[in-house]
């Protein structure tokens, strides 16, 4: 009697044990970072900084402007997103860090190196920050994409930058339609 | 008599089953956390040695003092804020002290709210004082060691919410050394006009 209930105990538990197995969270959703929603024009807290996003734009062409009002044209082989937003670290300076755009299908674009924006400008507590970021992305891309901020990048010496961390998420609510041009102006950080 | 002694052996024996199965369980934890566990770690910035009101505090062999902290001005400043310029004093006990200031310090203040601001060089600050605790060598851009006793001044300016000014705290820590920082709280709210050069 009592190997009978030992088999069946044992039984249970492999088969408790199989299920454990397959209902673990993949690594991509274990490391994925904890975020914040919000929708454009509101104000989406995480524990480094506040953003709010005023507008998102899509151009077929970008003006750069930078000192004394210099203007640049950068072209793109897809098109130009602009995102407008405020931050504002909640206790300490500290930067954005990882800026994606997420198109509908997941595929990620990263926020452009071709000149400095936002993404990359120190951010102080209680100082709010007005600012751009641009994305280039292919035209079938851009309906639905969502903004994504994750990874706070800290400058001080006594802080260490974590992998892991709180983020933030926007709808765009852009309709993949483009005008001509967008224009952005050069952060000075 | 022997069957109760045999059901007592039995019980530890289970007990040990048991215990060993809870350590076991522990190290696969522990093997599966501990590699990751700088991942989510963030410095908190160590301990503070906090100096009373008005006094100075020992902090890796120096005696720190904040001569002063007032209102400067500077160009482009955010609106709603407004520019600070603590100067801070620093007296090395011994020549290891001296070297333990030469990779440099990162002064900062820290309000009410426990909110912390770190320099900007925008500022004017106060004519005549360095920025820096450690002097460097112009020509070899090498430290110069500040001489034991005596003491050297520095200021740092910041750009703070105007909510902030009333509450601020000077605070300075030292390169690679994680584990504590020195923290220095005025005699009485910032000036209305820069501090003192010393």
């Amino acid at each position: 009697m009592n190997k009978l209930i030992a088999l069946v105990a044992s039984a249970l538990l492999l088969v408790a044990v199989g299920a454990a197995q397959r209902l673990r969270p993949d690594a991509d959703r274990v490391y994925q970072p904890l975020s914040s929603t919000g929708a454009i024009g509101q104000d989406v807290r995480t524990t480094p900084y506040t953003v709010r996003v005023e507008r998102a734009e899509t151009g077929r062409e970008l003006v750069l402007t930078g000192f004394l009002d210099k203007k640049e044209k950068r072209a793109t082989k897809g098109v130009w997103v602009v995102v407008h937003l405020t931050a504002t670290a909640t206790q300490e300076r500290v930067q954005l860090g990882t800026v994606e755009l997420q198109a509908l299908n997941g595929t990620r674009y990263a926020a452009t190196d071709r000149f400095s924006t936002l993404d990359s400008a120190d951010l102080d507590a209680g100082i709010p920050r007005r600012g751009s970021i641009a994305f280039e992305l292919p035209p079938d891309a851009v309906k639905g994409a969502i903004l994504r901020i994750t990874k706070a990048r800290y400058t001080t010496i006594h802080r260490l930058n974590a992998a892991l961390g709180p983020g933030v998420e926007v709808a765009l609510g852009l309709s993949g339609a483009a005008v001509p041009t967008v224009t952005i102006a050069q952060e000075d950080s | 008599m022997s069957g109760r002694r045999a059901k007592r052996d039995k019980g530890v024996k289970h007990l040990w089953y048991g215990l060993g199965l809870a350590a076991a369980v522990a190290a696969l934890v522990a093997v599966q956390v501990v590699p990751k566990l700088e991942e989510y770690g963030l410095r908190s910035g160590g301990e503070p040695i906090e100096a009373a009101a008005g006094t100075g505090a020992a902090f890796e062999g120096s005696t720190w003092r904040l001569i002063g902290i007032g209102r400067t001005t500077g160009d482009n400043l955010p609106p709603g804020t407004t520019a600070v310029t603590a100067v801070i004093g620093v007296t090395p006990r011994d020549a290891a002290a001296s070297k333990a200031m030469s990779k440099g310090c990162e002064p900062s203040v820290r309000d009410a709210r426990a909110r912390t601001w770190t320099p900007t060089t925008r500022l004017k600050g106060v004519p005549k004082v360095s920025t820096l605790c450690t002097r460097i060598d112009e020509k070899t851009y090498k430290p110069i060691l500040a001489k034991p006793g005596v003491e050297a001044k520095f200021q740092a300016s910041f750009a703070v919410p105007a909510d902030a000014v009333s509450s601020l705290r000077v605070e300075v820590r030292l390169r690679d050394h994680h584990e504590s920082f020195v923290r220095l709280t005025p005699s009485a709210a910032p000036s209305a006009g820069p501090p003192p050069a010393g």
